[in-house]
C-alpha cells in the first residue's frame, strides 16, 4: 500500500499518469488531505485542475479519517501529518511526497520508505505501464508547473530514466 | 570577516563616478566598491531563476553544501539535500515500488 499526499496527488495528475498509479496499486490517503484537495481545486488554474481529476477518482482511493498528530513543523502541514500517522495505523511500504521543503522531516518521521512521484514513476517503467519516454515527459509537465525549487529537481529526477535508455 | 586581494580592470568612466561617490559619501574607493557588490549580489540572489540556477549547480555536484546553504536559505538546502539523496537512490527505491 502506498499513502500519497496532497503534492504528489497534483503531480500525477498534472502528469496524467494517476489512472496507471490507481490501477496498479492500493492508494491510501486521509479525510484532511482530501479537504486539502478540495481546496486547492476551487482555483482555475493547472494546480486546481489536477486536484479536480484527483477528486473524481476518489472511489478508487481508500480514505483514512485519521486525525493530524501535532508534530509541531511549519513546514509540514496537517494533510502531510495525518499521512505520516497513517503511514503508521496501515504500515504502509510508501509515503509518496513531492513536498520538496516537508521531505527533510518527513524522512525522519516515517519509519516506511519515502519517495517522490519521479521515483513512482519510475517503478511504473519497471513495470512496463509506461515506455522511459512517457514518464520523461510527464516528468516534464510536472516541472513546468513547479516554483522554483521544483523545477531543478524535477529535471535531476529526469536522470532516473536516461541512465537506463542511454540518453 | 578576512578578505582577499583580488585585481580587476574598471572601465575609465565608472572608476571617476565612483571617486566622486566615493567623495560625496565620505568612503574610499574599496569601502563604496563593496558596499556595491554587495548590494547587486543580494538583489540578484533574491531572484528564482538564478537561485534556480544555484540549485541546479548543486544537483550537479557543482557547488557546496555550505554555498548553497548561504544563498537559497538553510530550510530550502536541506530540501534540495534530501531531494538529491533520494533521487540518487531512485532506482532501488523504484525496484522496491515496483516488486509491491
Amino acid at each position: 500500500m502506498l499513502v500519497i499526499d496532497t503534492s504528489a496527488f497534483i503531480s500525477l495528475a498534472i502528469g496524467d499518469v494517476l489512472d496507471d498509479v490507481l490501477t496498479e496499486y492500493d492508494v491510501v490517503t486521509t479525510t484532511l488531505v482530501i479537504d486539502e484537495l478540495e481546496s486547492t481545486a476551487e482555483y482555475d488554474d493547472v494546480h486546481g485542475h489536477g486536484a479536480v481529476t484527483v477528486l473524481e477518482r476518489s472511489d478508487r482511493i481508500k480514505i483514512l479519517d485519521i486525525p493530524a498528530p501535532d508534530l509541531s513543523s511549519s513546514r509540514i502541514d496537517a494533510g502531510e501529518a495525518s499521512c505520516v500517522a497513517a503511514v503508521e495505523e496501515i504500515d504502509a511500504a510508501f509515503l509518496i511526497t513531492d513536498d520538496f521543503r516537508a521531505l527533510p522531516e518527513l524522512t525522519t518521521l516515517v519509519s516506511a520508505d519515502v519517495a517522490l512521484s519521479p521515483i513512482l514513476l519510475r517503478a511504473l517503467t519497471k513495470r512496463g505501464v509506461l515506455t522511459d519516454s512517457e514518464a520523461r515527459s510527464a516528468l516534464d509537465t510536472i516541472a513546468r508547473d513547479r516554483d522554483w525549487l521544483g523545477a531543478p529537481i524535477y529535471h535531476y529526477a529526469q536522470r532516473l530514466f536516461e541512465e537506463e535508455s542511454g540518453t | 570577516m578576512s578578505t582577499r586581494k583580488v585585481n580587476f580592470r574598471l572601465p575609465e568612466e565608472l572608476v571617476t563616478h565612483a571617486d566622486i561617490a566615493a567623495e560625496v559619501t565620505h568612503k574610499n574607493r574599496t569601502e563604496l566598491l563593496i558596499e556595491a557588490l554587495r548590494e547587486y549580489l543580494k538583489e540578484i540572489e533574491s531572484e528564482e531563476s538564478f537561485q534556480e540556477a544555484v540549485v541546479e549547480l548543486y544537483l550537479a555536484d557543482e557547488l557546496d553544501f555550505e554555498i548553497l546553504q548561504d544563498i537559497i536559505g538553510r530550510q530550502d538546502a536541506e530540501a534540495v539535500r534530501t531531494s538529491k539523496q533520494l533521487l540518487d537512490e531512485g532506482d532501488d527505491l523504484a525496484n522496491k515500488l515496483a516488486d509491491l
